[in-house]
């Protein structure tokens, strides 16, 4: 008999270290602490007359306060993981993706970025089939030709459908004008 | 019972051709997202989401209910062919799904599945129906601060009941409230947060936001893993003989279904727990639990069937209350929020047609699975088939245009772009995302309902709670919520 | 699989070449033309301009598009239409909240009445003063009465901090003579604030008539704060027949129109104005909107101009005044 076991499980967490806990507890109290200052900056006066107890910043301000105390208590328990931490091992979640995986994601990650900021300069019939191709050489291994002619099938299906589907104006960038 | 026959034909008559399209466009496309492994509803109802905004509140509502309906049920086709989950919610399913397959009854395995799915839909539908218009109508007395406290108690149940550090739920809860207060303030109407640009006076585009917390950071994990494919050859067909399972096994059919909704009904514990608690519930109740995760059909039907059934548990207390318990349930309210249909006790006032909408696009979209469900199942099993990276780069194009088409703004699309990068942090260092887009589809519900009850205290907002039992009874559960985890490491500890 | 894919390769390239590259056209409108309507949809106003768009999209020969830019009171959007091409395939719901409020509150906030070219005037929304049906005001002087006879702070709702209903509403409390009362602000008129009258939380609010539609019996309308009864509901008298009147006529009335950004062709301009203008008189339109509560009042395009200068100067003081009580 298969029991069910809870490490199999596909909801639980993720077991990381503690290094990514304190690491991902500076993050938290460093990001409270900046909203915090900037509640400061609102001009709450407009709060006065309707708003009673509570202004506009100090709600704000309560949950970025909360974020530092909770903050404060994960970076508590991370360096407690770190006194007890037996497992000289990586838990799996970290040693996911090391090497080449994460190098294909930061990869594609700069081309569509890129993409975005070439969309309305260049308009999306010229900039997409460029994106797609790359992406699909990136990821899949595709050779070029099979890319270029899968990348412009691509575009033109999501043009058509964005187009006449559904009424919306893709950029048209470099073809305005002359662009259907 | 034939009271209930003038219900659904009245409820039928409020839908047109135009929703029930939706639904099965929904259902179609639901399915396919769950077949597809890594995919899953709550993928789907995002992607969906920005095309929502083109179409009128039922027909949208259905398209997302088809999706939430399609794609809780499509896992289980995965998990029977390839033995891994296309969604987390087939976990339990393939106990037993995948030994019938490898028995050579993968036929029997996907037939029952949809059988039970079936079956829970309806029965969860069903309480929808009846028990969603009775919580309504005790909640449309609650004031501010009864509203505050039930939003409160939603986001903390979230954060500390679902699995995994309560420390980072709670962290993820209060970074999606935070997220919410970018732009004007609801209450005052200054700027908030603006970092000195007009666009964000709006605040986060909620499309960007969920756009990129789920699916740009799930794509970008996809292409991190190794590339593979999958091989799923087998045929499959409908196993007619599995429909007698109906009457045979109809106890075992009603008591997972049971299971499923009411624990639908609770907020943050969802699909995965209710499946694998009437799959517990099933195998303690039966005469040979030996046979269990060998191949027996019972484990099948009390996993879809709960599953199934929770989907219709999950809407009641987002209808009733306006207080979504699960992401999936939480984007549906973003959904409805962006046709200006408040979910609530309100509804029941100002949108009866949507609400009746709501009912009767899911009842008919828990009918139509079966049918779809079976007669499509070739087609189900050979998207398995499409490559991994087509399918990444279809899903980054949806993505975008689906983003940039809400509000025709590139900086939609670096907001979607950052929160990818956030997700994808989230997912590495351990946090939940689930709390996140729940505080901040209900940020401004705290926001605005905490304040009002402080200008309505005047200045004495305890003494203003101490005089409202249902209040101070909501934040008493929430206390509870919050100590939760702590009592169970004790517990645990000393067991 | 390939194979397949090849083949639409060959006939995307086709496609682009027989429709992409062809010779462009000279007649407006070419593509679909998109209204930006600054409220949620679902809104009222987003109501209107979708029965719009529908109608009146076979007339213009392209798709009318309605595209909800939510955000800052409305100002995101209507600042969104102002930077957009003048080529009149961008128009602008404009609502006086976002048109003249928001500028009078804020001068920086980047528009002017300059940046836009009306096509015409269209809605003209009238605010009521609402209270629960079991409160013992039955009108204007004994809610007054009422109200005056309350030894706290009387709790009444106003649509959202900075709005023309809030200022409309405390006009109508200075001027009837209600001195203690506190303002609770809301997101618009519909229907959170309607449910903090029917939970007890307010002892009245500032409404619209759509709420006599949806919620009947539960709440008592006691006055309309305009001149004239409105034609869909002359049953609730206005207050000015009570007696109190503020003396703002229209601009006390939520009013919103279309036009484009500043600039746009006089050809695109007549062509909008002749058939969305017809089309907004029709019976089709009118009855939807009828059924809608939503009161249309079609004015021409240099009349709606007027209107937004005489909105800005009445408003002005108003304004002026809750600025300096934030300053204390």
């Amino acid at each position: 008999m298969r029991e069910p076991a809870a490490g199999a499980r596909p909801d639980r967490e993720r077991e990381t270290g503690w290094r990514t806990d304190l690491a991902a507890s500076l993050v938290s109290m460093g990001l409270g602490a900046w909203l915090f200052r900037e509640t400061f900056s609102f001009s709450v006066t407009a709060s006065e007359r309707v708003g009673g107890g509570i202004d506009a910043a100090g709600y704000p301000r309560l949950l970025a306060g909360l974020t530092v105390l909770l903050g404060l208590a994960l970076a508590a328990r991370a360096l407690w993981k770190w006194r007890t931490a037996q497992a000289a091992a990586l838990p799996a979640a970290e040693a996911e993706g090391r090497g080449g995986g994460r190098l294909r994601a930061a990869l594609s990650f700069a081309v569509l970025l890129l993409y975005t900021v070439l969309l309305e300069p260049l308009g999306f019939l010229l900039a997409t089939p460029l994106a797609v191709g790359v992406l699909l050489r990136i990821t899949g291994g595709r050779g070029a030709v099979h890319a270029a002619i899968a990348a412009v099938a691509f575009t033109v299906a999501i043009f058509v459908f964005f187009r006449y589907g559904v009424n919306i104006v893709l950029p048209e960038g470099l073809l305005r004008g002359i662009s259907p | 019972m034939a009271e209930l026959g003038a219900l659904l034909a009245e409820l039928g008559g409020l839908v047109g051709l135009a929703q029930v399209g939706a639904l099965l466009i929904g259902l179609v496309l639901g399915i396919i997202v769950g077949v597809l492994p890594g995919l899953g509803p709550l993928l789907g109802v995002t992607l969906a989401i920005p095309f929502t905004f083109h179409m009128d509140p039922v027909s949208s509502i259905a398209l997302l209910i088809g999706f939430y309906q399609g794609g809780s049920y499509g896992g289980a086709v995965t998990a029977t062919v390839l033995g891994i989950p296309g969604t987390p919610i087939a976990a339990a399913t393939l106990l037993d799904a995948h030994p019938m397959a490898l028995a050579g009854r993968s036929s029997e395995a996907v037939t029952l599945a949809t059988l039970a799915s079936w079956i829970g839909g309806l029965i969860g539908g069903t309480v929808l129906l009846f028990t969603a218009p009775a919580l309504a109508k005790i909640a449309v007395r609650f004031g501010p601060a009864e509203t505050f406290a039930l939003a409160a108690l939603g986001l903390t149940a979230i954060a500390s009941l679902s699995q995994g550090s309560t420390l980072k739920g709670l962290l993820s809860g209060l970074f999606g409230l935070m997220c919410a207060t970018i732009g004007t303030d609801p209450f005052t109407g200054i700027a908030r947060f603006n970092f000195d640009r007009t666009e964000f006076s709006g605040g986060l585009t909620f499309v960007a936001l969920l756009v990129g917390l789920f699916a740009i950071s799930e794509v970008l994990m996809q292409i991190e893993r190794t590339m593979r494919g999958w091989q799923a050859s087998e045929r499959i067909g409908v196993a007619f003989s599995m429909f007698r399972t109906l009457v045979s096994r109809f106890f075992g059919y009603l008591r997972a279904s049971l299971v499923g909704v009411g624990i639908g009904i609770i907020p943050a514990v969802g699909g995965v727990t209710s499946a694998f608690l009437a799959y517990k519930l099933a195998r303690d109740f039966s005469k040979e639990p030996e046979r269990f995760g060998k191949g027996a059909p019972e484990g099948v039907i009390a996993s879809e069937a709960a599953n199934s059934a929770t989907t219709g548990g999950a809407l009641i207390p987002m209808l009733a209350l306006g207080i979504p318990g699960d992401p999936i349930v939480a984007v549906m309210m973003g959904g409805l929020l962006i046709h200006g249909v408040t979910p609530g006790p309100m509804l029941f006032f100002t949108n009866l047609e949507v609400l009746n909408g709501i009912f009767a696009t899911f009842l008919i979209g828990a009918m139509l699975l079966l049918p779809l469900g079976l007669a499509l199942l070739p087609l189900f099993v050979r998207v398995l088939r499409v490559p991994l990276d087509y399918m990444l780069a279809g899903v980054l194009l949806l993505a975008i245009f689906g983003t940039f088409a809400v509000q025709r703004q590139t900086l939609d699309l670096w907001i979607m772009w950052l929160f990818g990068v956030v997700g994808y942090a989230m997912r590495k260092a351990g946090f939940p995302l689930a709390p996140l887009v729940i505080g901040f589809v209900l940020g401004p519900i705290v926001e605005v309902n905490l304040r009002r009850a402080a200008t309505l205290a005047s200045s004495d907002l305890a003494g203003y709670f101490l005089g409202r039992p249902i209040a101070l009874g909501i934040l008493v559960l929430v206390a509870l919520a919050l100590a939760f985890p702590l009592l169970r490491a004790l517990w645990q500890r000393r067991a | 699989m390939n194979r397949t894919i090849a083949r639409f390769g060959f006939a995307a390239c086709a496609f682009l070449a027989a429709v992409g590259f062809g010779p462009a056209q000279a007649e407006f409108p070419e593509k679909p033309v998109t209204i930006v309507v600054p409220w949620q949809a679902g809104s009222s106003p987003d109501v209107a301009m979708r029965t719009l768009a529908s109608l009146a999209s076979d007339d213009l020969g392209q798709p009318i598009v309605v595209q909800n830019i939510v955000g800052g009171s409305g100002s995101v959007g209507t600042l969104a239409v102002k930077n957009a091409a003048a080529d009149g395939y961008t128009l602008l719901n404009n609502w006086v909240a976002p048109h003249v409020v928001a500028r009078l509150f804020n001068p920086e906030i980047g528009y002017n009445d300059g940046d836009f070219a009306p096509l015409f005037g269209l809605i003209a929304l009238p605010f009521t003063l609402a209270v629960r049906a079991d409160h013992p005001a039955t009108d204007v002087a004994s809610f007054v009465e009422w109200a005056n006879a309350q030894d706290r702070p009387v709790n009444v709702g106003i649509c959202a901090a900075l709005s023309v209903p809030r200022m409309v509403m405390e006009e109508f409390l200075r001027t009837s003579g209600v001195e203690n009362y506190k303002p609770v602000p809301f997101n618009g008129c519909m229907p959170d604030n309607v449910k903090a009258l029917l939970d007890g939380s307010l002892d009245a609010t500032t409404g619209v008539l759509i709420a006599e539609k949806i919620f009947g019996d539960a709440i008592k309308t006691l006055a309309v704060l305009t001149d004239d009864r409105v034609s869909f509901a002359d049953h609730i008298p206005t207050a000015k027949e009570q007696g109190v009147d503020i003396g703002w006529g229209k601009t006390a009335q939520g009013w919103a129109g279309i036009v484009a950004p500043a600039g746009t062709s006089d050809a695109a301009l007549e062509k909008l104005r002749a058939v969305l203008g017809k089309h907004v008189q029709t019976a089709a339109f009118l009855n939807k909107m009828t059924a809608q509560f939503i009161p249309i009042e079609y004015s021409g395009p240099d009349e709606f101009r007027a209107l937004w200068t005489r909105s800005a100067e009445l408003l002005e003081p108003a304004v002026q005044r809750l600025l300096k009580e934030k300053k204390n």
